[in-house]
Order: C-alpha cells, then structure tokens, then sequence
C-alpha cells in the first residue's frame, strides 16, 4: 500500500476514533418543529420582519429560539421545549445603556480584570409573558415589569493572558455570573 | 449528499475546459495533527500526498510527498505566529522549505474569517536558495445554525495569492470545501483547490487537485 493510499484510508476511516464528548447542537429548525405554544406567542406578538427559528440541544436539556429583527433591534426569544418563555435578549450598545448603570458595571469589572474590552452586550429580559411583552413593545405600565439583566461578552484578562468572558450583571450593575469560554480550534484556517 | 454533487460537477467541468491546455490535475490528501505544548504553545505536523490523474494526458501516478513541523506560538486570542519546516519528496528531488506565519482570526455572528500572511524560503542541492510570500483569506461558515457544532457541516472558502521573488510572477488560488465536524477534536473538509500559475507572464498553467484533509486537535 503506497503512501497516497494510506492518507486517503485514513480520511475515511476516522469517524469513529473521537467518540466521547459532551452533547451540544444548535440547529436551524423550521416552524413546524417549534411547540405550538411558543409559536402562539410569536404569532401573537406579530413582528413585522421574518422569525428564524433555532434548536439548541445539551446535556441540560432542549431549548428553542426565535430571533427577529424589530425596530432595528436584534431580538432573540428563549423558549422551553414545552413552549414556555423563558428570556427575552435584546442587543444593544454598552453606551446605549444608563450612565448609572454604565458606571456601575464598568466599576465591578475593573475589580475583576486587569483590562477588559466590551464585545457585545444584551439586555435580557426574564419574568411572566406579560412582564416581558410590555418590555419589547415598550408599553409604559406599572403593573408587571420583567427582570432585567446585562449579558456582556468581554474580551478581557485576570493575570497575563487575554480570554473571552461572558458575564451576567444584574439591574444595578452588579456581576453576578462569570463564564469564561474555551477557546475554539481554528487549525482549519490557519493551515 | 446533495450538497457534495456541485462540487464534483465543478471538478468534472474545469477538467473538461482546460482540459486543452498546460492543465494538471489530480488528488492532494492531508493531515494536519496539531499537539498541545503549552497554553500558548502547538506543535503542528502534517503530511500531504500528490497523485496526478491528468498531465498532458491521462495517467495516474503518485508525484510528491511533503512532511512538515510546525511550532505554533499563539500571541493573543485570536492571533498566532507560526515557525516550520517542510521536506519534501518529488522523484528523486528534496527539497527543503522554511516558512513563518503570521495569522489572524475574525469571528462574526456566524461566519469565522481566517487571514494569513506567509513567508518561505526554498533550499535545495546545488540550487540557489528561492524565497516566496503568500496571502490568504479563509472563510468558514455553517450550514445549519450560527456555529458549527459536532456532526455538522460547514463550508470553507479560501482565496490566495502566492508572489514568487525570483519568478517575479503570481499564483492565485481558489479553494472551496465542504467540511464536516466529526467531533470536538477533528474535521474534515472535501473540496477543489483551483490554481492559476504563471499569471504575470502571460503563460498561465491551471492546476486543479481535489483535495481531502484531516484535521485533529490532540490538547
């Protein structure tokens, strides 16, 4: 067997070497594949532009996402397999956000990281179906307000070296959750 | 299956077109096995094969065999310089090569660009030493979703420009895969890797290799 033949049994054969690893899948879906009741309250909520439903599948359990654009705002709508709601998160500049609250964050942050650069921020909105609806649609009630959270992805470092972070800061600029993200192979782009 | 059917059209197509020209063409299997050294630290290997089905006319032979370490130094996030060496074996040539690479990564929503920007050095017996520099841009993005996950497929788009100094002429190449994740640890990628050689001298050579290559990521 020459040398040609032994890479290409390699390429073919190798499926099944790397079998063990934790269960993680997001997925296009289309909407018959959503439960009814999430799309009841997509249907409900009527957004203008095109919904683009997603499957996101783990260890955890099974979660569905439909993300829309509305009023220029890049909106992604959690919900359970069972069609529940669960989060509504909303992009948004880091500057969009209260001085107060800017502030605050930008203060709790320096305490935990040598430097840190702002990548993405999203407010997440969480609470009853109403609570929420009144947040995206902006309705001025004072009757059900939904819980609101800061999701940040911060490119920042805690000693020598830089890492992605994703942290959850709450109303008042508090961190009340840190993720640091394992750092994907790029070896297919760079050789 | 359906997604891997135009690329074969295309390989069969090109073929065809240039087929009455200085055209080569033929299969480049590759693995890539990259090592963790340290946090900042790979060590990459990679042999690459070379059968030629088509020169002038059709025949199947095996023409080259290049072996090659390379030290992987990351120096940001997304940012890597890397120092090899590549050997390769043609007939009853060898022929040495450097090389340095500087690479940057882009990630957006859902597609990853890749730059590259390479410089390598050729040696050989009783040869004058030649130097080439290189670009390239590599785009990946997946079929299904916003990031690729385990058993998903991707495509890949590379586009290069290969500048030899003692030529003094351009290469430009066009590679489009179709990858598939098999697990956290591995991918592979089928696809064309269309070249266009001689493009300054107003004599251009067109290559088209179908390409096969294995990566894995052992941390």
């Amino acid at each position: 067997m020459n040398k040609f033949t032994i890479l290409i049994v390699l390429s073919i054969f190798h499926f099944s070497f790397f079998a063990q690893q934790k269960f993680e899948k997001e997925y296009r879906v289309k909407p018959n594949e959503i439960p009814l009741k999430s799309l009841q309250i997509i249907k409900m909520w009527n957004f203008e532009k095109k919904v683009k439903w997603f499957a996101e599948e783990s260890n955890d359990g099974k979660t569905f996402e439909a993300k829309v654009v509305y009023k220029r705002d890049r909106y992604s709508i959690e919900f359970s397999e069972e069609g529940q709601i669960l989060d509504v998160e909303k992009k948004v500049k880091f500057s969009e956000l209260s001085s107060e609250i800017q502030r605050k964050i930008k203060e709790n942050l320096s305490k935990k990281f040598k430097k840190y650069r702002i990548k993405k921020v999203q407010i997440q909105y969480s609470g009853t179906e109403t609570a929420i609806y009144n947040e995206v649609f902006q309705l001025k009630t004072t009757h059900e307000r939904a819980k609101i959270n800061f999701e940040i992805i911060l490119k920042a470092k805690k000693e020598n070296d830089y890492a992605l972070y994703e942290i959850l800061a709450d109303n008042k600029g508090i961190l009340i959750k840190e993720l640091k993200f394992k750092q994907e192979s790029s070896l297919n782009l760079e050789f | 299956m359906k997604k891997i059917v135009p690329f074969v059209f295309l390989f069969f197509c090109v073929a065809k077109v240039y087929g009455q020209s200085d055209f080569d063409t033929g299969f480049l299997p590759k693995v890539v096995l990259s090592t963790k050294v340290s946090d900042k630290m790979n060590w990459v290997h990679s042999a690459e094969s070379r059968a030629i089905i088509y020169d002038d006319k059709y025949q199947f032979s095996h023409n080259l065999l290049d072996l090659s370490s390379i030290l992987s130094l990351k120096t940001n996030l997304n940012q890597s310089f890397n120092f090899g060496y590549i050997i390769r074996f043609r007939n009853s040539e060898i022929i040495h090569r450097t090389f340095q690479h500087y690479n940057f990564v882009n990630q957006f929503s859902s597609i990853k660009v890749g730059h590259r920007l390479a410089f390598e050095q050729f040696y050989q017996t009783k040869k004058q030493t030649t130097f080439r520099t290189r670009y390239r841009v590599s785009a990946e993005k997946p079929l299904n979703g916003e990031r690729v996950d385990v058993k998903e497929f991707y495509i890949k788009l590379g586009n290069e420009y290969l500048y030899d100094f003692k030529a003094n002429d351009l290469e430009i190449r066009v590679t489009p895969n179709l990858g598939f994740k098999a697990s956290k640890k591995d991918k592979i990628e089928f696809g064309l890797d269309y070249r266009l050689g001689r493009f300054l001298n107003n004599n251009t050579k067109n290559n088209l290799w179908f390409r096969t290559t294995w990566y894995i990521s052992i941390d």
